[in-house]
């Protein structure tokens, strides 16, 4: 395999759990609640993930309990923002710090055992024959596959069904939403808990099919990276995926360095997708503020409170 | 009028009884029993803080009420949500609108229904906007809609849902009078189809003009039930302060003009549309108040933000010596006040780096609180220092701002809608305040969509079409019709000059 293709491989590999995490962001964030602890329920699912596969040997489970946890994780979430209206960034701080916690004490036995590798490429029929691009794009797993199918399927909802309307419309105005019957208290909880569900897998994908190995800090930043991701996209799914894969690329330079022989402080590679993270936002946020319609939800961050005025 | 005569015993369509609601130790609304009527036009009256938009909000789902029993076609109903009271048939126009900005007129009007925004529903929303004589492009996003449209919105939200019972409150307070007297209309053609109709209003010739019944609240409790045939202006007024408190403004003094203090030549402000700046002039002098007229949206806002010096001009230049230049926004949370701050915080904030406030580095607590004592004596703020802005009603909102502005005697004042949302006794007082700085020969530039008032208190009154000022008329000269022809740029208004 060639350097190129070497690299839009890995840069898919390693941008799928980013587009899990940051879809699940961007569901959460479309409903007005912003939640910083992406990486703790990352963690979360990465560790309750690695351990329900080494033990069971499922890792369909494995998958199912990370999303539980992650998911688990993001209730408490929604339960101090949305039931009661604590501030959500103390909150997602927190909770952020908390999961990283909990997600060493739950694989603290398994730190460093390997799994073996569960889920095979599944290579799709025609598409896969295309030349170059084929195997790049189409000899994937299953979950690459689903991250790509959930960003369509969540840009649809978004923009063509009636949830998708409560969700925007419990983002941009709840206030309003709630005069005209969303049930806006359900509709955030449902799309924190969502966003939850969503980083457990992501976090489950990087510890039993990515690194196949649970080790603390796994994930290494990249639930902030997914949080970032969501600004980039202007709180637009589709456009998560160029984002994504651009940082699953960079992500994958530190690897792919390290097998050339060429020599670069991996402390320097590990910075890289942070500082092009501040560069973008710079640039996105700039642009935005020039050309308007920055996108986001107008109620992010906000507490609905029906008894209290504005 | 045409069903205020036929008032039999009708079944109300809704009752609402005993109602009561306190927040903290206060009792915001207390026993209050109202009825709606089909086909009937009720005006729902009382000062700022009378706890109307609360009771409004008890009926409606918004607030749960502490006691009190809602019977809806002769049903016992308990709302737990907006979406309950919706499903009895009610639906209210929020004094701050409940419309989703980016969502367009379609899918503002389908939210939270059954219906989808496609072409049906579109069509049904023309249908009803043409019975009411609205123009609302149904695909425009909120956002980009005037005032006035949005609230037609709103109107068309309730009727497409096919909803009985409508509540508007203060549906006038920013409507133009034209829009107004175009939304009664609308309202007794929605009354005759056999609905309900409620609407809040402290303009009380619109009352009288339109209400088939009026029930008049005051701190809390209703004082008066009753038709509203035979009830002019002065006995609502009087219903609702309760004793003869002077409501009209003092006849205007003949001040002597002094010197020129502010000074705007062929100002032009930066940003698109029609709001906008486009090569406006004016003075202002020493002990003068000058009001400016208009449709809104025709720059009045942006002439008010560059008067104030708040807003910098693309072109064109602002001369002026004075430093001492009060503000009175129209935005009253947005630019006004802020909401999630206390009164005494509010009250302070233009001092915070004079010797006023004491020490200019420390903020004491306790000389915040007795500095602002006597200011919300003098200028009958309804709460205590250490409340919230936020939890003041629309009306006592707007006299934190203008005891904050007025208090100092500035050299220059703008006032942008001044009175809106306000009763008639704060509205009288607050005229008050700006005359006692003109004669103080401060100047003040007065900015309202109503011309009563600007008739009331101006020495002269500007006129803005398309961001310019197009004409001036003295007060002497000035009627509301000279005035209105001007407004909408009609060449005979022009001539009248
Ligand atoms: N959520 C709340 N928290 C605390 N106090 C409140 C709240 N809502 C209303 N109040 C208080 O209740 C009183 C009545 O308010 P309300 O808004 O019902 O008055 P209103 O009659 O609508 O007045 P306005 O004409 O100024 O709109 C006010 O003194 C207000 O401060
Ligand atoms: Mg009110």
């Amino acid at each position: 395999m060639d350097f190129l293709s070497f690299a839009l491989t890995s840069a898919i590999v390693l941008g799928t759990p980013l587009i899990l995490a940051a879809l699940g962001e961007l569901v959460s964030e479309r409903s007005g609640v912003i939640n910083l602890s992406v990486e703790g329920m990352m963690l979360v699912g990465a560790a309750t993930g690695f351990v329900v596969t080494f033990s069971t040997g499922n890792i369909a489970l494995g998958f199912a309990a990370a999303a539980l946890s992650g998911g688990a994780l993001a209730l408490v979430h929604a339960f101090l923002c949305v039931g009661l209206k604590a501030n959500q960034i103390i909150s997602g701080l927190t909770l952020a710090l908390l999961g990283a916690g909990l997600a060493s004490f739950i694989g603290r036995d398994f730190a460093g055992l390997p799994i073996p590798s569960y889920i095979s490429p599944l290579s799709i029929p025609l598409l896969s024959d295309i030349p170059f691009l084929g195997p790049i794009f189409f000899e994937r797993d299953i979950i690459v596959y689903a991250a790509f199918a959930a960003v369509i399927i969540t840009a649809i909802v978004l923009k063509r069904t009636r949830i998708g309307q409560w969700l925007k419309a419990s983002g941009e105005a709840p206030a309003a939403a709630d005069a005209a019957g969303v049930p806006v208290f359900i509709v955030r909880y449902t799309a924190v808990v969502f966003g939850g569900l969503m980083a457990g897998i992501a976090g489950a994908y990087f510890s039993t099919v990515f690194v196949r190995l649970w080790s603390d800090n796994l994930t290494a930043g990249r639930g902030w990276i997914a949080i970032a991701l969501v600004i980039f996209a202007s709180w637009r799914p589709l456009l998560l995926v160029p984002g994504a894969l651009l940082f699953g690329f960079l992500d994958s330079l530190n690897f792919q360095f390290q097998t050339m022989g060429i020599t670069v402080s991996t402390d320097i590679l590990g910075m890289s997708p942070f500082v092009i993270t501040l560069v973008a936002l710079t640039i996105v946020w700039w642009r935005q503020q020039r050309h308007g319609g920055a996108g986001v939800p107008r109620a992010l961050g906000l507490p609905y409170e029906r008894e209290s005025r504005i | 009028m045409s069903s205020s005569n036929t008032g039999g015993p009708e079944e109300p369509f809704l009752r609402a009884a005993g109602m009561t609601k306190s927040f903290g130790s206060k009792v915001v609304v207390d026993d209050v029993t109202i009825n709606f009527f089909p086909g009937k036009i009720l005006a729902l009256l009382g000062e700022n803080g009378a706890g109307k938009s609360t009771l409004i909000s008890m009926i409606c789902g918004q607030y749960r009420p502490d006691s009190g029993s809602l019977t809806v076609h002769g049903k016992t109903c308990t709302f737990r949500s907006p979406k309950d009271a919706l499903k009895a048939g009610i639906g209210v126009v929020y004094q701050d609108f409940r419309l989703v900005p980016p969502f367009s007129v379609v899918e503002n009007v389908v939210l939270g229904t059954r219906s989808r925004p496609n072409r049906r529903a579109a069509a049904r929303i023309e249908e009803i906007a043409a019975e009411l004589g609205f123009q609302v492009p149904t695909h425009a996003l909120v956002q980009d809609l005037v005032v006035g449209q949005q609230q037609q919105v709103e109107i068309i939200k309730l009727l497409f849902r096919g909803l009985d019972i409508l509540i508007l409150d203060e549906p006038t307070a920013v409507l133009t009078p034209q829009q107004s007297s175009q939304l009664f209309t609308a309202l007794r053609a929605i009354a005759d189809s056999g609905k309900s109709v409620v609407f809040v209003s402290h303009r009380l010739a619109e009352v009288v003009e339109s209400a088939d019944h009026v029930t008049v609240l005051r701190g809390g409790r209703v004082v008066a039930d009753q038709p509203a045939h035979g009830l002019n202006k002065s006995d609502l007024a009087l219903l609702m302060v309760g004793d003869g408190i002077a409501t009209t403004t003092r006849a205007a003094r003949n001040r002597p003009v002094g010197h020129s203090v502010l000074r705007l030549k062929n100002a032009s402000t930066a940003g698109q549309g029609r709001d906008v700046l486009n090569g406006a002039s004016l003075e202002l002098h020493a002990g003068e108040v000058v009001g400016v007229a208009g449709v809104s949206g025709n720059g009045q806002r942006p002439l008010a933000d560059v008067v104030a010096g708040i807003v910098p001009l693309t072109s064109g230049t602002r001369e002026t010596q004075e430093e001492r230049i009060a503000y009175i926004p129209e935005d009253r949370l947005g630019t006004g006040l802020v909401g999630s701050m206390t009164i005494a915080q509010n009250l302070q904030m233009r001092d915070y780096r004079s010797e006023k406030s004491g020490n200019p580095w420390w903020i004491n607590p306790k000389t915040l609180l007795a500095q602002a004592e006597p200011l919300i004596e003098e200028f009958h703020i309804p709460a205590a220092a250490s409340i919230k802005v936020s939890a003041l009603s629309g009306g006592g909102q707007q006299r934190v701002i203008v005891a904050r502005e007025v208090r100092d005697e500035p050299r220059i004042l703008v006032a942008s809608q001044p009175t809106r949302g306000l009763d008639v006794v704060s509205s009288t007082a607050v005229r008050e305040h700006l005359l006692d700085i003109a004669d103080k020969q401060g100047a003040v530039l007065v900015i309202s969509e109503d011309l009563d008032e600007l008739l009331e208190v101006c020495d002269r009154i500007l006129v803005m079409v398309g961001g310019e000022v197009v004409a001036e008329v003295p007060r002497k000269e000035a009627t509301r019709l000279s005035l209105g022809l001007l407004m909408v740029g009609s060449p005979d208004g022009e001539a009248s000059q």
